[in-house]
């Protein structure tokens, strides 16, 4: 009787340890994750040092910039109008980032202009108690935009491919906002059908 | 080996097994972790900070944050550019931090002689009464050891 009850404890460690390494994250990109918040339109999503609310998405066939200048798209432009605000001390969202439904990820901008610091939410330095309201352009193929999710971080992206260097490389257990946008084929299509024309975006012509 | 003898082996064993990747994670977050040495400087007081002295004259609300009017003097040659190398910032009592941006004014362009220098800092009203001057030296390259601030005292 002994032996058997032996035997049982052994297998029950045996698929203990098992389950656990099975369980277990196995490679950087997985331990070090980003740590995110996830969210939808029209709710405040606080993650991090940071909150934001994504308040509307619209779509454009053109940009205006300041001087005048219309500015058309390969795709489509996506305006997400959203308010931010940071928790403790000064910070930007110095990441936006569309990312499809296959994984896809468009950094925020506007085709051939250089959006100067303020002109859009990324490009702001938030502060504690002080919602800023702002918004961010994309460029994005409109058979990329159903399904979309909206990335937010308060940390560069590491450039190099691979990277190099020291850690951190990237977004490793950084906070991060994943806002789903809302959109299934059907409002994706209708929000493309009926894009408007002429957003003007502060900005210069590089 | 009989039983005992595995379940005492197991009771050494896990705890070091556990612990000693820990402390060694416990050590490179210790001696990567940001230090900062803060000397709190009284009301008209002068504070020394990366090769110039600064005073503020003073912190006053404005309609969306508070204005803060400083002085400046570089103490040798690398004081002339000494604002590149730090970050301006107003806290309340609470720890909350805003960052203070220069509207007029900028380093002394000769050692010894006083620039006259106006920040602002966009904050809520509620705070605007009680927030603190900081200075930080925050250079490009980090340099070991902590790093310098100046607190001013309202």
């Amino acid at each position: 009787m002994k032996a058997v009850a032996r035997v049982v404890i052994g297998l029950a460690f045996a698929i203990a340890a098992i389950w656990a390494k099975a369980h277990a994250p196995d490679d950087y990109d997985h331990r070090y994750a980003p740590l995110v918040a996830y969210g939808h339109v029209g709710s405040p999503v606080t993650v991090g040092g940071f909150a934001v609310k994504v308040e509307n998405v619209s779509a454009a066939r053109s940009v205006t910039s300041a001087e005048g200048e219309i500015i058309r798209p390969d795709g489509v432009f996506v305006i997400v109008a959203a308010s931010a605000r940071s928790l403790r001390k000064p910070l930007s969202l110095s990441t936006a980032m569309l990312r499809t439904r296959d994984g896809r990820e468009f950094r925020g901008s506007v085709k051939g202009v250089t959006i100067p610091i303020g002109g859009t939410l990324d490009g702001v330095t938030l502060g504690p108690g002080l919602w800023h309201h702002g918004v961010l352009v994309f460029e994005i193929p409109p058979s990329q935009l159903a399904g979309s999710t909206l990335l937010l971080s308060d940390r560069f992206p590491n450039e190099n491919d691979p990277p190099s260097g020291f850690p951190p490389f990237g977004f490793e257990l950084t906070a991060q906002a994943n806002i789903s946008l809302g959109l299934d084929d059907d409002r994706a299509r209708r929000l493309v059908s009926g894009a408007s024309e002429g957003i003007t975006i502060r900005g210069e012509r590089t | 080996m009989n039983g005992r003898t595995a379940t005492v082996a197991l009771i050494v064993v896990l705890p070091i097994a556990v612990a000693l990747p820990l402390r060694e994670q416990l050590g490179y977050y210790q001696a990567h972790r940001a230090r900062e040495t803060v000397a709190v400087v009284p009301p008209g007081g002068i504070g020394y900070l990366n090769h110039a002295s600064w005073r503020v004259r003073d912190v006053r609300p404005i309609r969306d944050g508070v204005r803060i009017r400083l002085d400046e003097t570089a103490l040798d040659e690398k004081g002339t550019t000494a604002s590149l190398d730090t970050q301006f910032l107003v806290y309340d009592q609470s720890g909350r931090s805003w960052s203070a941006t220069t509207v007029s004014g900028g380093d002394s362009i000769a050692t010894g002689l006083v620039s006259h220098v106006t920040l602002r800092a966009e904050l809520p009203a509620d705070v605007a009464g009680q927030v603190e001057f900081v200075v930080r030296y925050r250079p490009l390259k980090p340099v070991p050891g902590p790093a310098p601030a100046l607190r001013f005292r309202r």
